[in-house]
C-alpha cells in the first residue's frame, strides 16, 4: 500500500504540525479518485492539547462539503504528535473512523528532524503503507 | 402518484439523493445505516442537532443531512 501526497502539501503539513506545536496539529488531505493527495486542509484543534487532538465536527462538515464540490474524496487524515513516535496510538486505532483513509501522523519529538509516517487502520488492524512524494 | 411514492421521501444524505420513509426520523436514518449516534454528528438542513433531537426531528422531502464521524485521538493511549 502505497498513499502519493504531492510535495507542497508534504510540506504544508509539516509546517502546520509546527505552527501547532507545542500541542498537536491536525488536519485533512484530499485528492482527486485515483490520484494523489494535491490539497491540505489545516484544521484547528479543538482540544488544544499536547497530548490529542479533535476537530471541530462544524469545520469538518464544512470540509466534507467542500471535498465534494470540487469532486475531491478525503485520502487522509493528519495529526501531529509531539512527543511520541510517528505510530498509532491506542487513542488513534479506537477513533479511526474512516478506514479509507490513511492516518498520517507526523512525530515532532526532534524538532529539527520531523517524521512523518502513514497507515491504514482498520477496526484493530494498523498497517504501515509507504508515502511517496509526488 | 402512487400511494408507495406518497410514503416516500427524498432526501439528499451527504450529498447524495436518498429515498426514505416518510417520517423517518433522523434516529432512523442513523439506525438504518447502521451508524452509531455517539460516533457522528448530523447537520439537517445547514443546522447541528442535538443527540436529544435524533428521535424527534423526522425527514421531509428535500431534506438535506449532512453527518461526519469524529475524527480525533493523539499520543495519549
Amino acid at each position: 500500500m502505497t498513499i502519493k501526497i504531492h510535495k507542497g502539501v508534504y510540506d504544508r503539513m509539516i509546517a502546520h504540525a509546527k505552527s501547532g506545536y507545542p500541542n498537536e496539529a491536525c488536519g485533512i488531505l484530499a485528492g482527486k479518485p485515483k490520484g494523489p493527495a494535491g490539497v491540505f486542509y489545516p484544521m484547528r484543534n479543538a482540544d488544544e492539547s499536547p497530548i490529542s487532538y479533535f476537530m471541530d465536527p462544524r469545520e469538518q462538515l464544512g470540509v466534507f462539503k467542500k471535498m465534494r464540490e470540487a469532486g475531491l474524496e478525503m485520502k487522509g487524515i493528519f495529526h501531529s504528535h509531539v512527543a511520541s513516535a510517528a505510530y498509532p496510538s491506542q487513542k488513534d486505532v479506537r477513533l479511526a473512523f474512516y478506514p479509507e483513509a490513511s492516518a498520517v501522523i507526523v512525530s515532532l519529538s526532534d524538532l529539527k528532524k520531523p517524521v512523518v509516517c502513514s497507515f491504514k487502520i482498520d477496526r484493530e488492524t494498523v498497517t504501515e503503507e509507504k508515502i511517496e512524494i509526488v | 402518484m402512487s400511494s408507495a411514492d406518497s410514503e416516500t421521501v427524498r432526501i439528499l444524505l451527504n450529498g447524495k439523493p436518498q429515498a426514505v420513509r416518510a417520517g423517518l426520523s433522523v434516529a432512523d436514518l442513523l439506525l438504518k445505516w447502521k451508524i452509531r449516534p455517539e460516533l457522528v454528528t448530523v447537520e439537517l438542513n445547514g443546522t447541528i442537532l442535538q443527540k436529544l433531537d435524533y428521535e424527534t426531528a423526522e425527514l421531509r422531502q428535500g431534506d438535506k443531512v449532512e453527518f461526519v464521524f469524529y475524527m480525533g485521538g493523539g499520543a495519549w493511549a
